[in-house]
């Protein structure tokens, strides 16, 4: 009896600690959801008007669980102790639930990462870049968004377009067709500026003149943290994940071995 | 005598006078083209950037004839007969209805013959809204459609025109792809996203055997205890292991009745029997 009480204490405290673990982690998937949700870089825009901004639902599904996970792993500690079966039980039931929240958050998060691709943010830009005449409110706000975002981007990153400035020539768009070609090739921002925000030369720019334009794309710039984030909630939530279905069978094979 | 010679000389000036006016004007062996420094938007929907005729006219043009720039629509332009005098020149408008103008008026002096070429092109169709105002200056309006386009340098004078240079190759403006065609689908998936969604739904499959298997093997230890009566009798001591009881030894006999309390011996028996 001494060596099964002995046992079962062990028993307990490494479900505990797997409880704590999971705990903390949970705070912490819930702190760089937050951070991902907060949006740093102001790129929400972008996601918004392609009608595919589901990491951002990934990351505040990760809130959710995140938080979710830590109450639990207090739940579930407490059952431990008292080894109460009804607490257990319970903390079963919502870990399943929660389980099942965060699978989800983190497939798609890891799955929509795959969709950033340049040709989205390519093709949503020529669609609603300075879009003079959006046919409904909706596309209104969205690409007033899209013209503010672009036009900060390119401005305060020092690039052009998705791919290169040759983005506004290769293809038709709304810019092409609102501006004259010959004095817009590309958007002024995509000159290069002195401090007072003129072009340093514009038939320069215009010509593509390199030196006086910015002849890189802003694709990096824009899904460089898109890209992080969303892998670091995919990834972490499978490593939460991984963890917790450990400290969750074990719970079970514990609730099994409690006498009524 | 002097008859004969005053005819001859009339014959002269006549054929030059015939001469003068039949003769093209001289073709210098130089051929327009698009620059080919590394300018991002030498070409685009309606502008082109030409190299500069530098050095071309120079042994043959005065300071004050004026070189200009014919542009035609390749399918025109052997039919382009060059003007006889500077009325004829066909302004920007020309463009549309007999696709041909000649735009960019200059002197020799604008293109000097130093080597150092870099920086300086020739861009047509730079201006975007022109009004051909008086003669002032002829419009160097955009150019409605790809084209292509095939141009020509013209130096001309108060006679008509003087020399100009062979017809550059076609040259075809940037025909925008249609933005609708762009295809934003990811293709092959990354293995990132293969690897987190069979592990994880692999994951959720074993959670969920788990805990279908604890709640049948509870199912089953009620059944085989039968529901659990005495709950209240064995809270004081819940670690107690659970008993493996085999099916083909019969349980032991029961202890010893006394304390009332321990009720599992008997219970077990009226089910395993």
């Amino acid at each position: 009896m001494a060596k099964g009480e002995n046992g079962v204490r062990c028993f307990q405290g490494l479900l505990i600690m797997g409880n704590v673990v999971m705990g903390l982690c949970g705070l912490a998937l819930m702190a760089e959801c937050i951070f991902f949700v907060s949006d740093q870089h102001t790129l929400y825009p972008l996601l918004e008007a392609t009608d595919n901004d589901d990491i951002y639902g990934a990351a505040w599904i990760g809130i959710f669980t995140g938080f979710c996970f830590f109450c639990m792993s207090v739940l579930g500690i407490v059952g431990v102790l008292q080894s109460n079966r009804t607490m257990l039980v319970v903390y079963i039931c919502l870990m399943m639930i929660v389980f099942a929240f965060e699978v989800a958050s983190s497939i798609t998060a890891a799955v929509h990462r795959d969709f950033l691709t340049p040709n989205l943010f390519l093709k949503q830009m020529l669609e609603k870049y300075q879009n003079p005449e959006p046919i409904n409110n909706d596309d209104n706000w969205k690409s007033a968004g899209i013209t503010r975002t672009w036009n900060r981007l390119m401005l305060q990153n020092k690039c052009c377009g998705v791919n290169g400035p040759a983005d506004w020539q290769e293809y038709t768009s709304v810019f092409r067709t609102v501006n004259k070609d010959a004095d817009f090739p590309w958007p002024r921002q995509c000159c290069v500026m002195d401090t007072l925000g003129k072009s340093i030369n514009l038939d320069g720019c215009k010509l593509g003149v390199s030196g006086y334009y910015h002849n890189t794309g802003c694709y990096e710039t824009i899904t460089g943290p898109m890209n992080r984030h969303a892998w670091g909630v995919a990834w972490f939530g499978f490593a939460i994940l991984c963890w917790t279905t450990w400290v969750l069978l074990c719970t079970m094979f514990y609730w099994s071995r409690i006498e009524y | 005598m002097k008859d004969h010679e005053n005819k001859k000389n009339r014959t002269d000036l006549f054929a030059i006078r015939v001469k003068k006016i039949l003769t093209r004007a001289e073709v210098i062996p130089y051929v327009p083209r698009v620059t080919d420094q590394d300018l991002e938007g030498k070409i685009t929907a309606s502008t082109f950037a030409l190299d500069p005729p530098s050095c071309i006219f120079d042994s043959l043009v005065n300071a004050t004839d004026e070189i200009w720039l014919v542009v035609t629509f390749t399918n025109v332009t052997n039919s382009f007969k060059n003007p006889a005098n500077s009325q004829e020149i066909p302004p920007y408008e020309n463009l549309y209805s007999r696709y041909a103008y000649m735009t960019m008026k200059s002197t020799l002096s604008r293109y000097p013959c130093n080597k150092d070429k870099s920086g300086t092109v020739l861009r047509v169709g730079n201006e975007s809204s022109c009004k051909n105002d008086g003669n002032l200056s002829p419009c160097n309006g955009p150019l409605p459609s790809p084209g292509p386009y095939r141009v020509k340098f013209l130096a001309m004078d108060s006679d008509g025109s003087k020399a100009e240079t062979r017809w550059s190759g076609p040259i075809t403006l940037n025909k925008g792809t249609l933005w609708k065609t762009v295809d934003t689908w990811p293709g092959r998936r990354s293995g990132d996203m293969i690897v987190i969604t069979v592990i994880l739904s692999a994951l959720c499959g074993v959670v969920t055997i788990g805990f279908l298997s604890t709640v049948c093997y509870e199912c089953f230890k009620l059944w085989r205890h039968g529901p659990p009566e005495n709950a209240e009798e064995q809270r004081q001591d819940p670690f107690q292991p659970s008993r493996y009881d085999t099916h083909h030894i019969p349980p032991a006999p029961p202890v010893p009745p006394p304390p009332p309390a321990d009720m599992s011996g008997p219970q077990l028996i009226s089910t395993s029997s």
